[in-house]
C-alpha cells in the first residue's frame, strides 16, 4: 500500500458479481485499517467493478472510522463508468459529504439505507417501497418471493439490532442483476460479528466457521434469555434453499456459504469486525414457498 | 375469548414487545380456562421473532395442550406452518415431549387440507 506522507492510500480491488467469493479479496485489504489512526484513503483506481456486498462492507468501513474519530477520503480515476456509476448509484459518495444524504431512488439498485436506530415501520417502509419498486422493474419477482423477501430482509435487520451490538446500526443495499436473473441483498453491520458473539457465548467452538455454521441452525441462539429463538436464519436459509439461491454469512474470520443448498465453510487468516450477509435469489415468476410443506414429520 | 390480533399488535406482528402485549392476552384467557380464539385478519406480517415471545414463551408456563388448543383464524398455511415450527422449537427449548409436537403438526396439516 502506498504510504504519502500521514495518508494511508488502500487500493480497492475489483469485487465481480462472479465469483461470489471475491468479496474476501476486499476484507483482506481492509483488514488492518479499519483503526487506523491516521487518514485512509480509498483509492479505486485499480478496480474495475464493485457491487452492493463491496459497498455495504466499505459504507461500514466508512461509518466505523467515522464513528472512531479517523478521517477516510476516497480517490477515485480520471474516467470509469465501471466503478463510477455503481458508487453513484448506491449513493456510496454521500457518506462523505456532509449531510450523508443517498439517493432514494436509483435505477437497478437499492441505495445504502442506514439503519442507525431501528424503528420497525421505517424499515419495513423502506423494505416494502424498494421491493415494490424492483417488483415493477422486474415483473418476475412474484408476490410470493417478495413478500419472503421482505419478512426475512426485517429479521436480518431486527437481528443487527438485538444481537450485534453495533454502535451504528447497520447497513441495508441490494441490487437486481438482470443478466443472471438475480436479486442481491446485502445486510453489514459493524458489531461483535456472529462468531464472536457465538464463541463468547460457547467456548467450545475454536473457529470462526464452526461457529457458523452453529448459528445457522434451527433453534440455536445466543441469547441469554428464557425465550426460545433461533429461527430467523434458519427459515431464512431454508427459504434460500428452495429458491435454488446463494446464501453467504461473513463474521470476523468465518465465512459459511449455502448454494442451493448445499453448504462450505471456511476461514481467513484476515479479519473482518462484524458480519456481513449476502443473499442472491433468483427471479423466477412461477416461485412458490409453501412453508407448510418444509415441517419435518 | 376472541382476541384480534390486529387490534392489538398492529398490521406487522415483527416486535417482541407486541408479542408480550398478545402474550399477556392469551395468557388470561389460558388461566381462566377459556378457550382462546386468535384472529389474525388484517395482520399483513408475522414473523419468529413476535412469535417466540407470542406463542413459544406459553409453553413454559402453560401445558402444553392448552397452548396446542390455541384456535387460529384468518390466517394463511404458511403463517399457520411457521407458527407449527415455532410452538415445535419451543417445546424443545423447554424440554417438552415429542406426542405433544406431533398434534401441533396435525393441526397444521388440517389447515392445509382446508
Amino acid at each position: 500500500m502506498a504510504f504519502l506522507g500521514k495518508i494511508k492510500s488502500i487500493l480497492i480491488p475489483s469485487v465481480p458479481y462472479m465469483p461470489a467469493d471475491e468479496i474476501e479479496s476486499l476484507f483482506k485489504v481492509l483488514a488492518e485499517y479499519w483503526n487506523e489512526t491516521k487518514p485512509v484513503e480509498l483509492d479505486f483506481c485499480d478496480c474495475d467493478y464493485i457491487g452492493a456486498n463491496g459497498i455495504a462492507a466499505l459504507s461500514m468501513f466508512k461509518r466505523e472510522r467515522d464513528r472512531l474519530g479517523f478521517q477516510t477520503t476516497y480517490k477515485l480515476p480520471d474516467a470509469s463508468p465501471k466503478v463510477l456509476g455503481p458508487l453513484v448509484k448506491f449513493g456510496f459518495m454521500g457518506l462523505f459529504s456532509s449531510d450523508q444524504s443517498v439517493p432514494l431512488d436509483s435505477h437497478d439498485a437499492i441505495p445504502i439505507f442506514l439503519v442507525e436506530n431501528f424503528e420497525a415501520g421505517e424499515v419495513l417502509a423502506h423494505i416494502d417501497y424498494q421491493l415494490t419498486k424492483q417488483a415493477n422493474q422486474l415483473p418476475r419477482m412474484n408476490e410470493a418471493l417478495a413478500r419472503e423477501t421482505k419478512k426475512s430482509l426485517f429479521e436480518l435487520i431486527a437481528n443487527i439490532f438485538q444481537h450485534s451490538e453495533s454502535e451504528i446500526g447497520g447497513v441495508l443495499t441490494g441490487q437486481f442483476h438482470v443478466r443472471h436473473d438475480e436479486f442481491q441483498i446485502c445486510i453489514c453491520d459493524c458489531g461483535l460479528g456472529v462468531s464472536q458473539r457465538v464463541m463468547r457465548a460457547k467456548p467450545e467452538f475454536t473457529s470462526c466457521s464452526t461457529a457458523l455454521s452453529w448459528a445457522v441452525e434451527g433453534g440455536n441462539s445466543t441469547r441469554d434469555s428464557d425465550i426460545p429463538g433461533g429461527l430467523g436464519l434458519h427459515l431464512l436459509r431454508d427459504f434460500v434453499k428452495v429458491n435454488e439461491g446463494l446464501f453467504r454469512l461473513c463474521a470476523n474470520n468465518g465465512v459459511v456459504s449455502e448454494l442451493a443448498g448445499v453448504q462450505t465453510a471456511h476461514d481467513h487468516s484476515f479479519s473482518f469486525p462484524g458480519t456481513l450477509i449476502e443473499l442472491r435469489l433468483k427471479v423466477k415468476e412461477n416461485f412458490v414457498y409453501c412453508l407448510s410443506e418444509r415441517i419435518e414429520a | 375469548m376472541k382476541i384480534k390480533v390486529q387490534n392489538l399488535c398492529g398490521t406487522d406482528c415483527v416486535e417482541p414487545d407486541d408479542g408480550v402485549l398478545l402474550r399477556e392476552k392469551i395468557a388470561e384467557g389460558l388461566s381462566r380456562g377459556d378457550k382462546v380464539e386468535l384472529d389474525f385478519e388484517g395482520v399483513s406480517m408475522l414473523i419468529t421473532a413476535f412469535l417466540n415471545v407470542a406463542i413459544g414463551s406459553l409453553y413454559k408456563d402453560y401445558d402444553e395442550i392448552l397452548v396446542d388448543s390455541l384456535v387460529y383464524e384468518n390466517i394463511d398455511s404458511s403463517d399457520m406452518a411457521m407458527i407449527a415450527i415455532v410452538s415445535r422449537n419451543a417445546k424443545k427449548f423447554y424440554g417438552l415431549s415429542e406426542e405433544g409436537m406431533s398434534q401441533m403438526i396435525d393441526q397444521t396439516d388440517d389447515l392445509v387440507e382446508d
